[in-house]
């Protein structure tokens, strides 16, 4: 089975040639099957971030090639990428980013580019994501975990095969940073749906399949992540590498 | 596009305080606009109010005349009889008056001063109070010069050495640079040792472009107008001194809409560049995002119209009512016109945080 995305020896160079050059992302080899929750780890400026915005086609790499479903993002017109984003990704932001002159619903439907009943769809995410009377409350009267799991069903909303997180528990307390990551996992497990999520809060490594650490723009090792015993995943299993193995039919 | 829209209603108000300044700078554009042509019109319409009321179908003058303002025509009241003469004249009757200054409680006052007599072609506008034809020692005088200078009807003013008595206000005779005034047309003639001479004849007649011909062919000192040309020629006046002046301050009002409303634009956008971002992550293209700025600008300019329509009537009656040269007049023709500039206004504003759209990174949204 192919993997969902794969990137191959990827680099990002922030001003090339210059005194100011910066290495942020050094010839990275990466794959994330289907179902797959990862989590990459590292200090501050270690390069995550800048991986993960390439993942999500927000940024070009310098060197090296990167596909999403067997999609080169590198030669693929920005429109293209801009469609592919819409329809195949999803984006969690550290600082939550919703609109803050929408309420939660509408938050999540402007978010629903390919989705019929957008707003019966955004509605359904939000009631199983415990906000089912908070569906037309501003984000600044929302609580941060709320406006988390705001951002959660944003991400949800054109079913994506892909969901992107940065640093989602940064602004949050550990107790509802742990909880919201659990309802992320459990439903992208329960979904089908693969995960990155970059973070440095070690506490919320349990919610992964794998961890990979990046220092410096390098992967430095890998570790299992105690996925199974914190999420359900009846329909999947492991292959030997760590990779996530889909056993039904998405 | 229904995401944008929604976007696009709840940003703007949802920032109430942006919207007032960004439709109240179009309102005070469009209010600024409106009473600058409503005065222009007004005053063209009152320019030709008065002449346009006479029944004349062609004004003989001397050549080179033709309006009341710019030249004085003189002609001898013996080619009266003449022009009754020629083919196609049903009557031809003289038109005098003249301009002049006047002191009136102190003030110096411009009148037009024109002779009236029974069973005559002219008459005033129309008639706010009091008597219609003045007899000799008496005198008409508009409602506005009434207003300006406290005068009512009874009271006496002087003038060339003789005293008139205010027996009628007329209206419609203002026109900025002086108010119409009636008097007999022997005092006229009297005043302005006329006797033997008039300015214009005014002639009736089934076939004027015929009769012109003939009178011009006939009296190669005279020369004929038209009714519609010479309120054409009277109205120059307006058109000459104010219509520039005007343009002008249409420029700054249009610019000063599109200034405030493109910068409140503006600096939504750079607030909102963030949101955007986040947009533009989640796959929004720039023609959305684009549209979104477009229908916030196009709603404050929508309402910033209409409350234009709302206020400029209102600010003009209470300035008539304060001062009587404030003659204000609008036809549809001239709104849908401010209606075209508002939408320059909205086109120019928006266009403003265009590039700043195109330049938001969507991948800054991932930076704390």
């Amino acid at each position: 089975m192919k993997p969902i995305l794969q990137a191959h020896n990827v680099s990002k160079i922030f001003f090339p040639g210059t005194p100011a050059e910066v290495r942020a992302v050094d010839s990275i080899d990466f794959e994330l099957q289907r179902g797959e929750i990862v989590m990459i780890m590292g200090p501050s400026g270690g390069g995550k971030t800048t991986l993960l915005t390439m993942f999500g086609g927000l940024l070009t790499p310098t060197h090296g090639t990167i596909s999403l479903e067997h999609k080169e993002l590198t030669k693929l017109r920005q429109s293209k990428i801009t469609r592919l984003r819409r329809e195949r990704l999803g984006f969690i932001f550290q600082s939550f980013n919703l609109l803050e002159n929408l309420t939660a619903l509408e938050n999540v439907t402007v978010a629903g580019f390919s989705v019929e009943n957008r707003t019966e769809r955004a509605t359904e995410l939000l009631s199983k994501l415990g906000l089912s009377k908070r569906l037309h409350a501003k984000p600044k009267n929302l609580s941060g975990g709320e406006r988390q799991r705001v951002a959660i069903a944003r991400a949800l909303i054109n079913d994506p095969a892909l969901i992107l997180a940065d640093e989602p528990t940064a602004n949050l307390d550990s107790h509802i940073g742990h909880e919201v990551m659990k309802i992320l996992c459990s439903i992208g497990c329960e979904q089908g749906k693969s995960i990155i999520i970059v973070s440095h809060d070690e506490r919320i490594k349990d919610v992964a399949h794998r961890v990979v650490y990046i220092e410096d723009g390098h992967f430095t090792r890998t570790e299992k992540g105690k996925h199974d015993q914190t999420c359900t995943m009846k329909d999947h299993t492991f292959t030997s590498k760590g990779n996530v193995q889909l056993n039904h039919k998405h | 596009m229904k995401s944008a829209l929604v976007i696009a209603i709840r940003n703007l108000f949802g920032e109430k305080g942006r919207l007032l300044i960004s439709a109240g700078g179009v309102a005070f554009s469009v209010t600024l606009i409106l009473i600058l042509l409503g005065l222009y019109f007004g005053w063209q319409l009152q320019m030709t109010r008065f002449l346009g009321s006479v029944p004349a179908d062609l004004w003989v003058g001397q050549p080179g005349s033709g309006d009341l303002s710019h030249s004085i025509s003189i002609l001898s009241i013996s080619t009266q009889d003449e022009l009754e003469q020629i083919e196609g004249v049903d009557r031809a009757v003289p038109f005098s008056g003249r301009r002049g200054g006047v002191e009136i409680n102190g003030n110096e006052v411009a009148l037009y001063l024109i002779g009236l007599e029974e069973g005559g072609l002219v008459k005033p506008y129309a008639m706010e109070e009091g008597k219609e034809i003045p007899s000799n020692g008496e005198i008409v005088i508009d409602e506005s010069l009434a207003t300006n200078q406290g005068l009512a009807v009874g009271d006496e003013i002087e003038m060339f050495d003789r005293k008139f008595e205010i027996v009628g206000l007329s209206s419609g005779g203002n026109i900025l640079a002086f108010t119409y005034a009636f008097i007999s047309l022997d005092d006229l003639n009297e005043l302005m040792e006329f006797e033997q001479f008039t300015n214009y004849f005014m002639i009736q007649t089934d076939d004027p472009i015929g009769v012109k011909a003939r009178i011009e062919d006939q009296f190669p000192n005279m020369q004929a107008f038209e009714q519609e040309v010479f309120l054409d020629r009277n109205a120059e006046l307006i058109r000459e001194t104010f219509l520039p002046i005007i343009a002008v301050l249409v420029v700054i009002a249009i610019s000063v809409g599109t200034a405030v409303i493109g910068l409140t634009i503006f600096t939504a956008t750079i607030e909102k560049s963030r949101e955007y971002g986040v947009l533009k992550a989640m796959g929004y293209f720039n023609h959305q995002i684009f549209s979104i700025a477009a229908i916030q600008s196009f709603a404050s300019g929508l309402i910033g119209f209409a409350a234009g329509n709302i206020l400029s009537p209102l600010i003009a009656k209470l300035a008539a009512s304060y001062t009587g040269g404030f003659v204000y007049e609008l036809g549809v023709r001239e709104i849908a016109w401010v209606g075209s500039m508002t939408l320059l206004m909205i086109i120019l504003a928006v266009l403003l945080p265009l590039r700043r759209i195109i330049s938001i990174d969507p991948a800054a949204v991932f930076k704390a």
